[in-house]
């Protein structure tokens, strides 16, 4: 039994160890944000923030993740009550097909958790590990920047309160 | 160098599989040998440099480098055969390091690795080196090419990992992997291998 939170929840989950926590979130938990693409760690679909890093959650595996926090793009916010990070995206309109998307916010995420000032070059080097078919890659690059202004004038920390009691 | 170490190229070589000149060469230009692992760090512009020299120079380059190890060439043969015919190394405890393996290396690096070509980590100098150094930063960082360039590549781990998870597995690849003594102060290498300037300095 692995024992680990999710979005702010505790969560048991009876898997092999070596399951990816993808599946685990996706087959388990019905949480179906993050997107399998390679299953290599080569594209970034599957990305969630383990302890706040980014992680591709295709290569990692369950034997890992006891007593960790996992947060994915469902915990930034809801349809109705969008986080900050969601919300720049969507005033963006940076998503075409969507597939890359969740794991986009998850990495813009954590980086701007970890360095709200984040420059540009920045946000580019850091997201360059995802990659997007579609091309909106300067929708996606405005709406970070977007989403960092809204993040310092809303503050990150009170964003992780509501998730968690929610 | 830069937080990396520079095995020896002489007769204390690391490597469990000794080089030839034509695996010199061809590591020299691509940045690969699929007996000994990929140029990571501060060798990586180096490759970057010598792929766009002639062949020819290289080779006299790889010929001289190989001329430093002064056991002969018969023993050389012979020790690279005992390495490969080791195989497949039987699976070894059941602690945190041992699950680690099997669930996120061993997909690659484990009986199945030629589906993605990956290294033999019997192999792998990195394994086999007196710090832990690069072995720490490989996981860590991954191998990522320069921007633009195709070469070797493996996905990092750093983000996932504790430093105890690191100090676990990397722990756990030395007694399996490789034949030398354990590695002294693990835990303190993985501290010292700074998290915040690996980020910044990743890509």
């Amino acid at each position: 039994m692995i024992r680990f939170t999710v979005n702010g929840k505790p969560e048991e989950i009876d898997a092999d160890p070596a399951t990816p926590l993808l599946y685990v979130l996706r087959d388990h938990l019905a949480l179906n944000g993050a997107k399998f693409g390679c299953g290599l760690g080569q594209c970034g679909a599957c990305t969630v923030m383990v302890d706040g890093e980014a992680v591709f959650s295709c290569i990692t595996p369950m034997s890992m993740l006891e007593g960790r926090n996992i947060k994915t793009v469902e915990g930034l916010g809801t349809a109705q009550n969008p986080g900050p990070m969601q919300r720049a995206f969507l005033e963006e309109q940076a998503a075409q097909c969507g597939y890359c998307i969740a794991g986009m916010m998850m990495r813009a995420q954590a980086l701007l958790e970890r360095n709200p000032q984040a420059s540009d070059a920045d946000i580019r080097r850091y997201l360059s590990t995802n990659l997007c078919r579609c091309g909106t890659h300067m929708r996606i690059l405005r709406a970070i920047r977007r989403a960092a202004e809204g993040m310092k004038s809303a503050g990150v920390a009170p964003a992780t309160k509501k998730e968690r009691s929610g | 160098v830069e937080g990396w170490h520079a095995p020896a190229l002489n007769g204390a070589s690391p490597s469990p599989m000794p080089w030839t000149v034509d695996r010199l060469v061809s590591y020299l230009r691509k940045g690969v040998d699929d007996v000994h692992g990929a140029a990571a760090g501060p060798m990586k512009p180096v490759v970057h440099n010598l792929s766009g020299v002639p062949e020819q120079d290289v080779r006299a380059m790889a010929t001289y480098v190989i001329s430093l190890d002064p056991r002969p060439a018969a023993e050389r043969e012979r020790q690279a055969d005992d390495v490969a015919s080791r195989g497949a190394s039987t699976p070894s405890g059941n602690g945190p390091g041992q699950a680690m393996y099997a669930s996120a290396c061993a997909v690659c690096h484990g009986a199945n690795r030629r589906e993605h070509g990956a290294l033999r980590l019997s192999q792998s100098t990195a394994v086999h080196l007196p710090t832990p150094q690069n072995l720490i930063r490989i996981i860590r960082e991954g191998i990522v090419p320069a921007e633009g360039e195709a070469g070797p590549w493996m996905p990092e781990f750093g983000s996932a990992l504790t430093d105890q998870q690191l100090t676990d597995l990397v722990t756990y690849m030395r007694a399996r992997f490789s034949t030398q003594p354990a590695w002294r102060d693990v835990a303190g290498e993985v501290r010292r291998t700074n998290r915040a300037a690996l980020q910044v300095s990743r890509r």
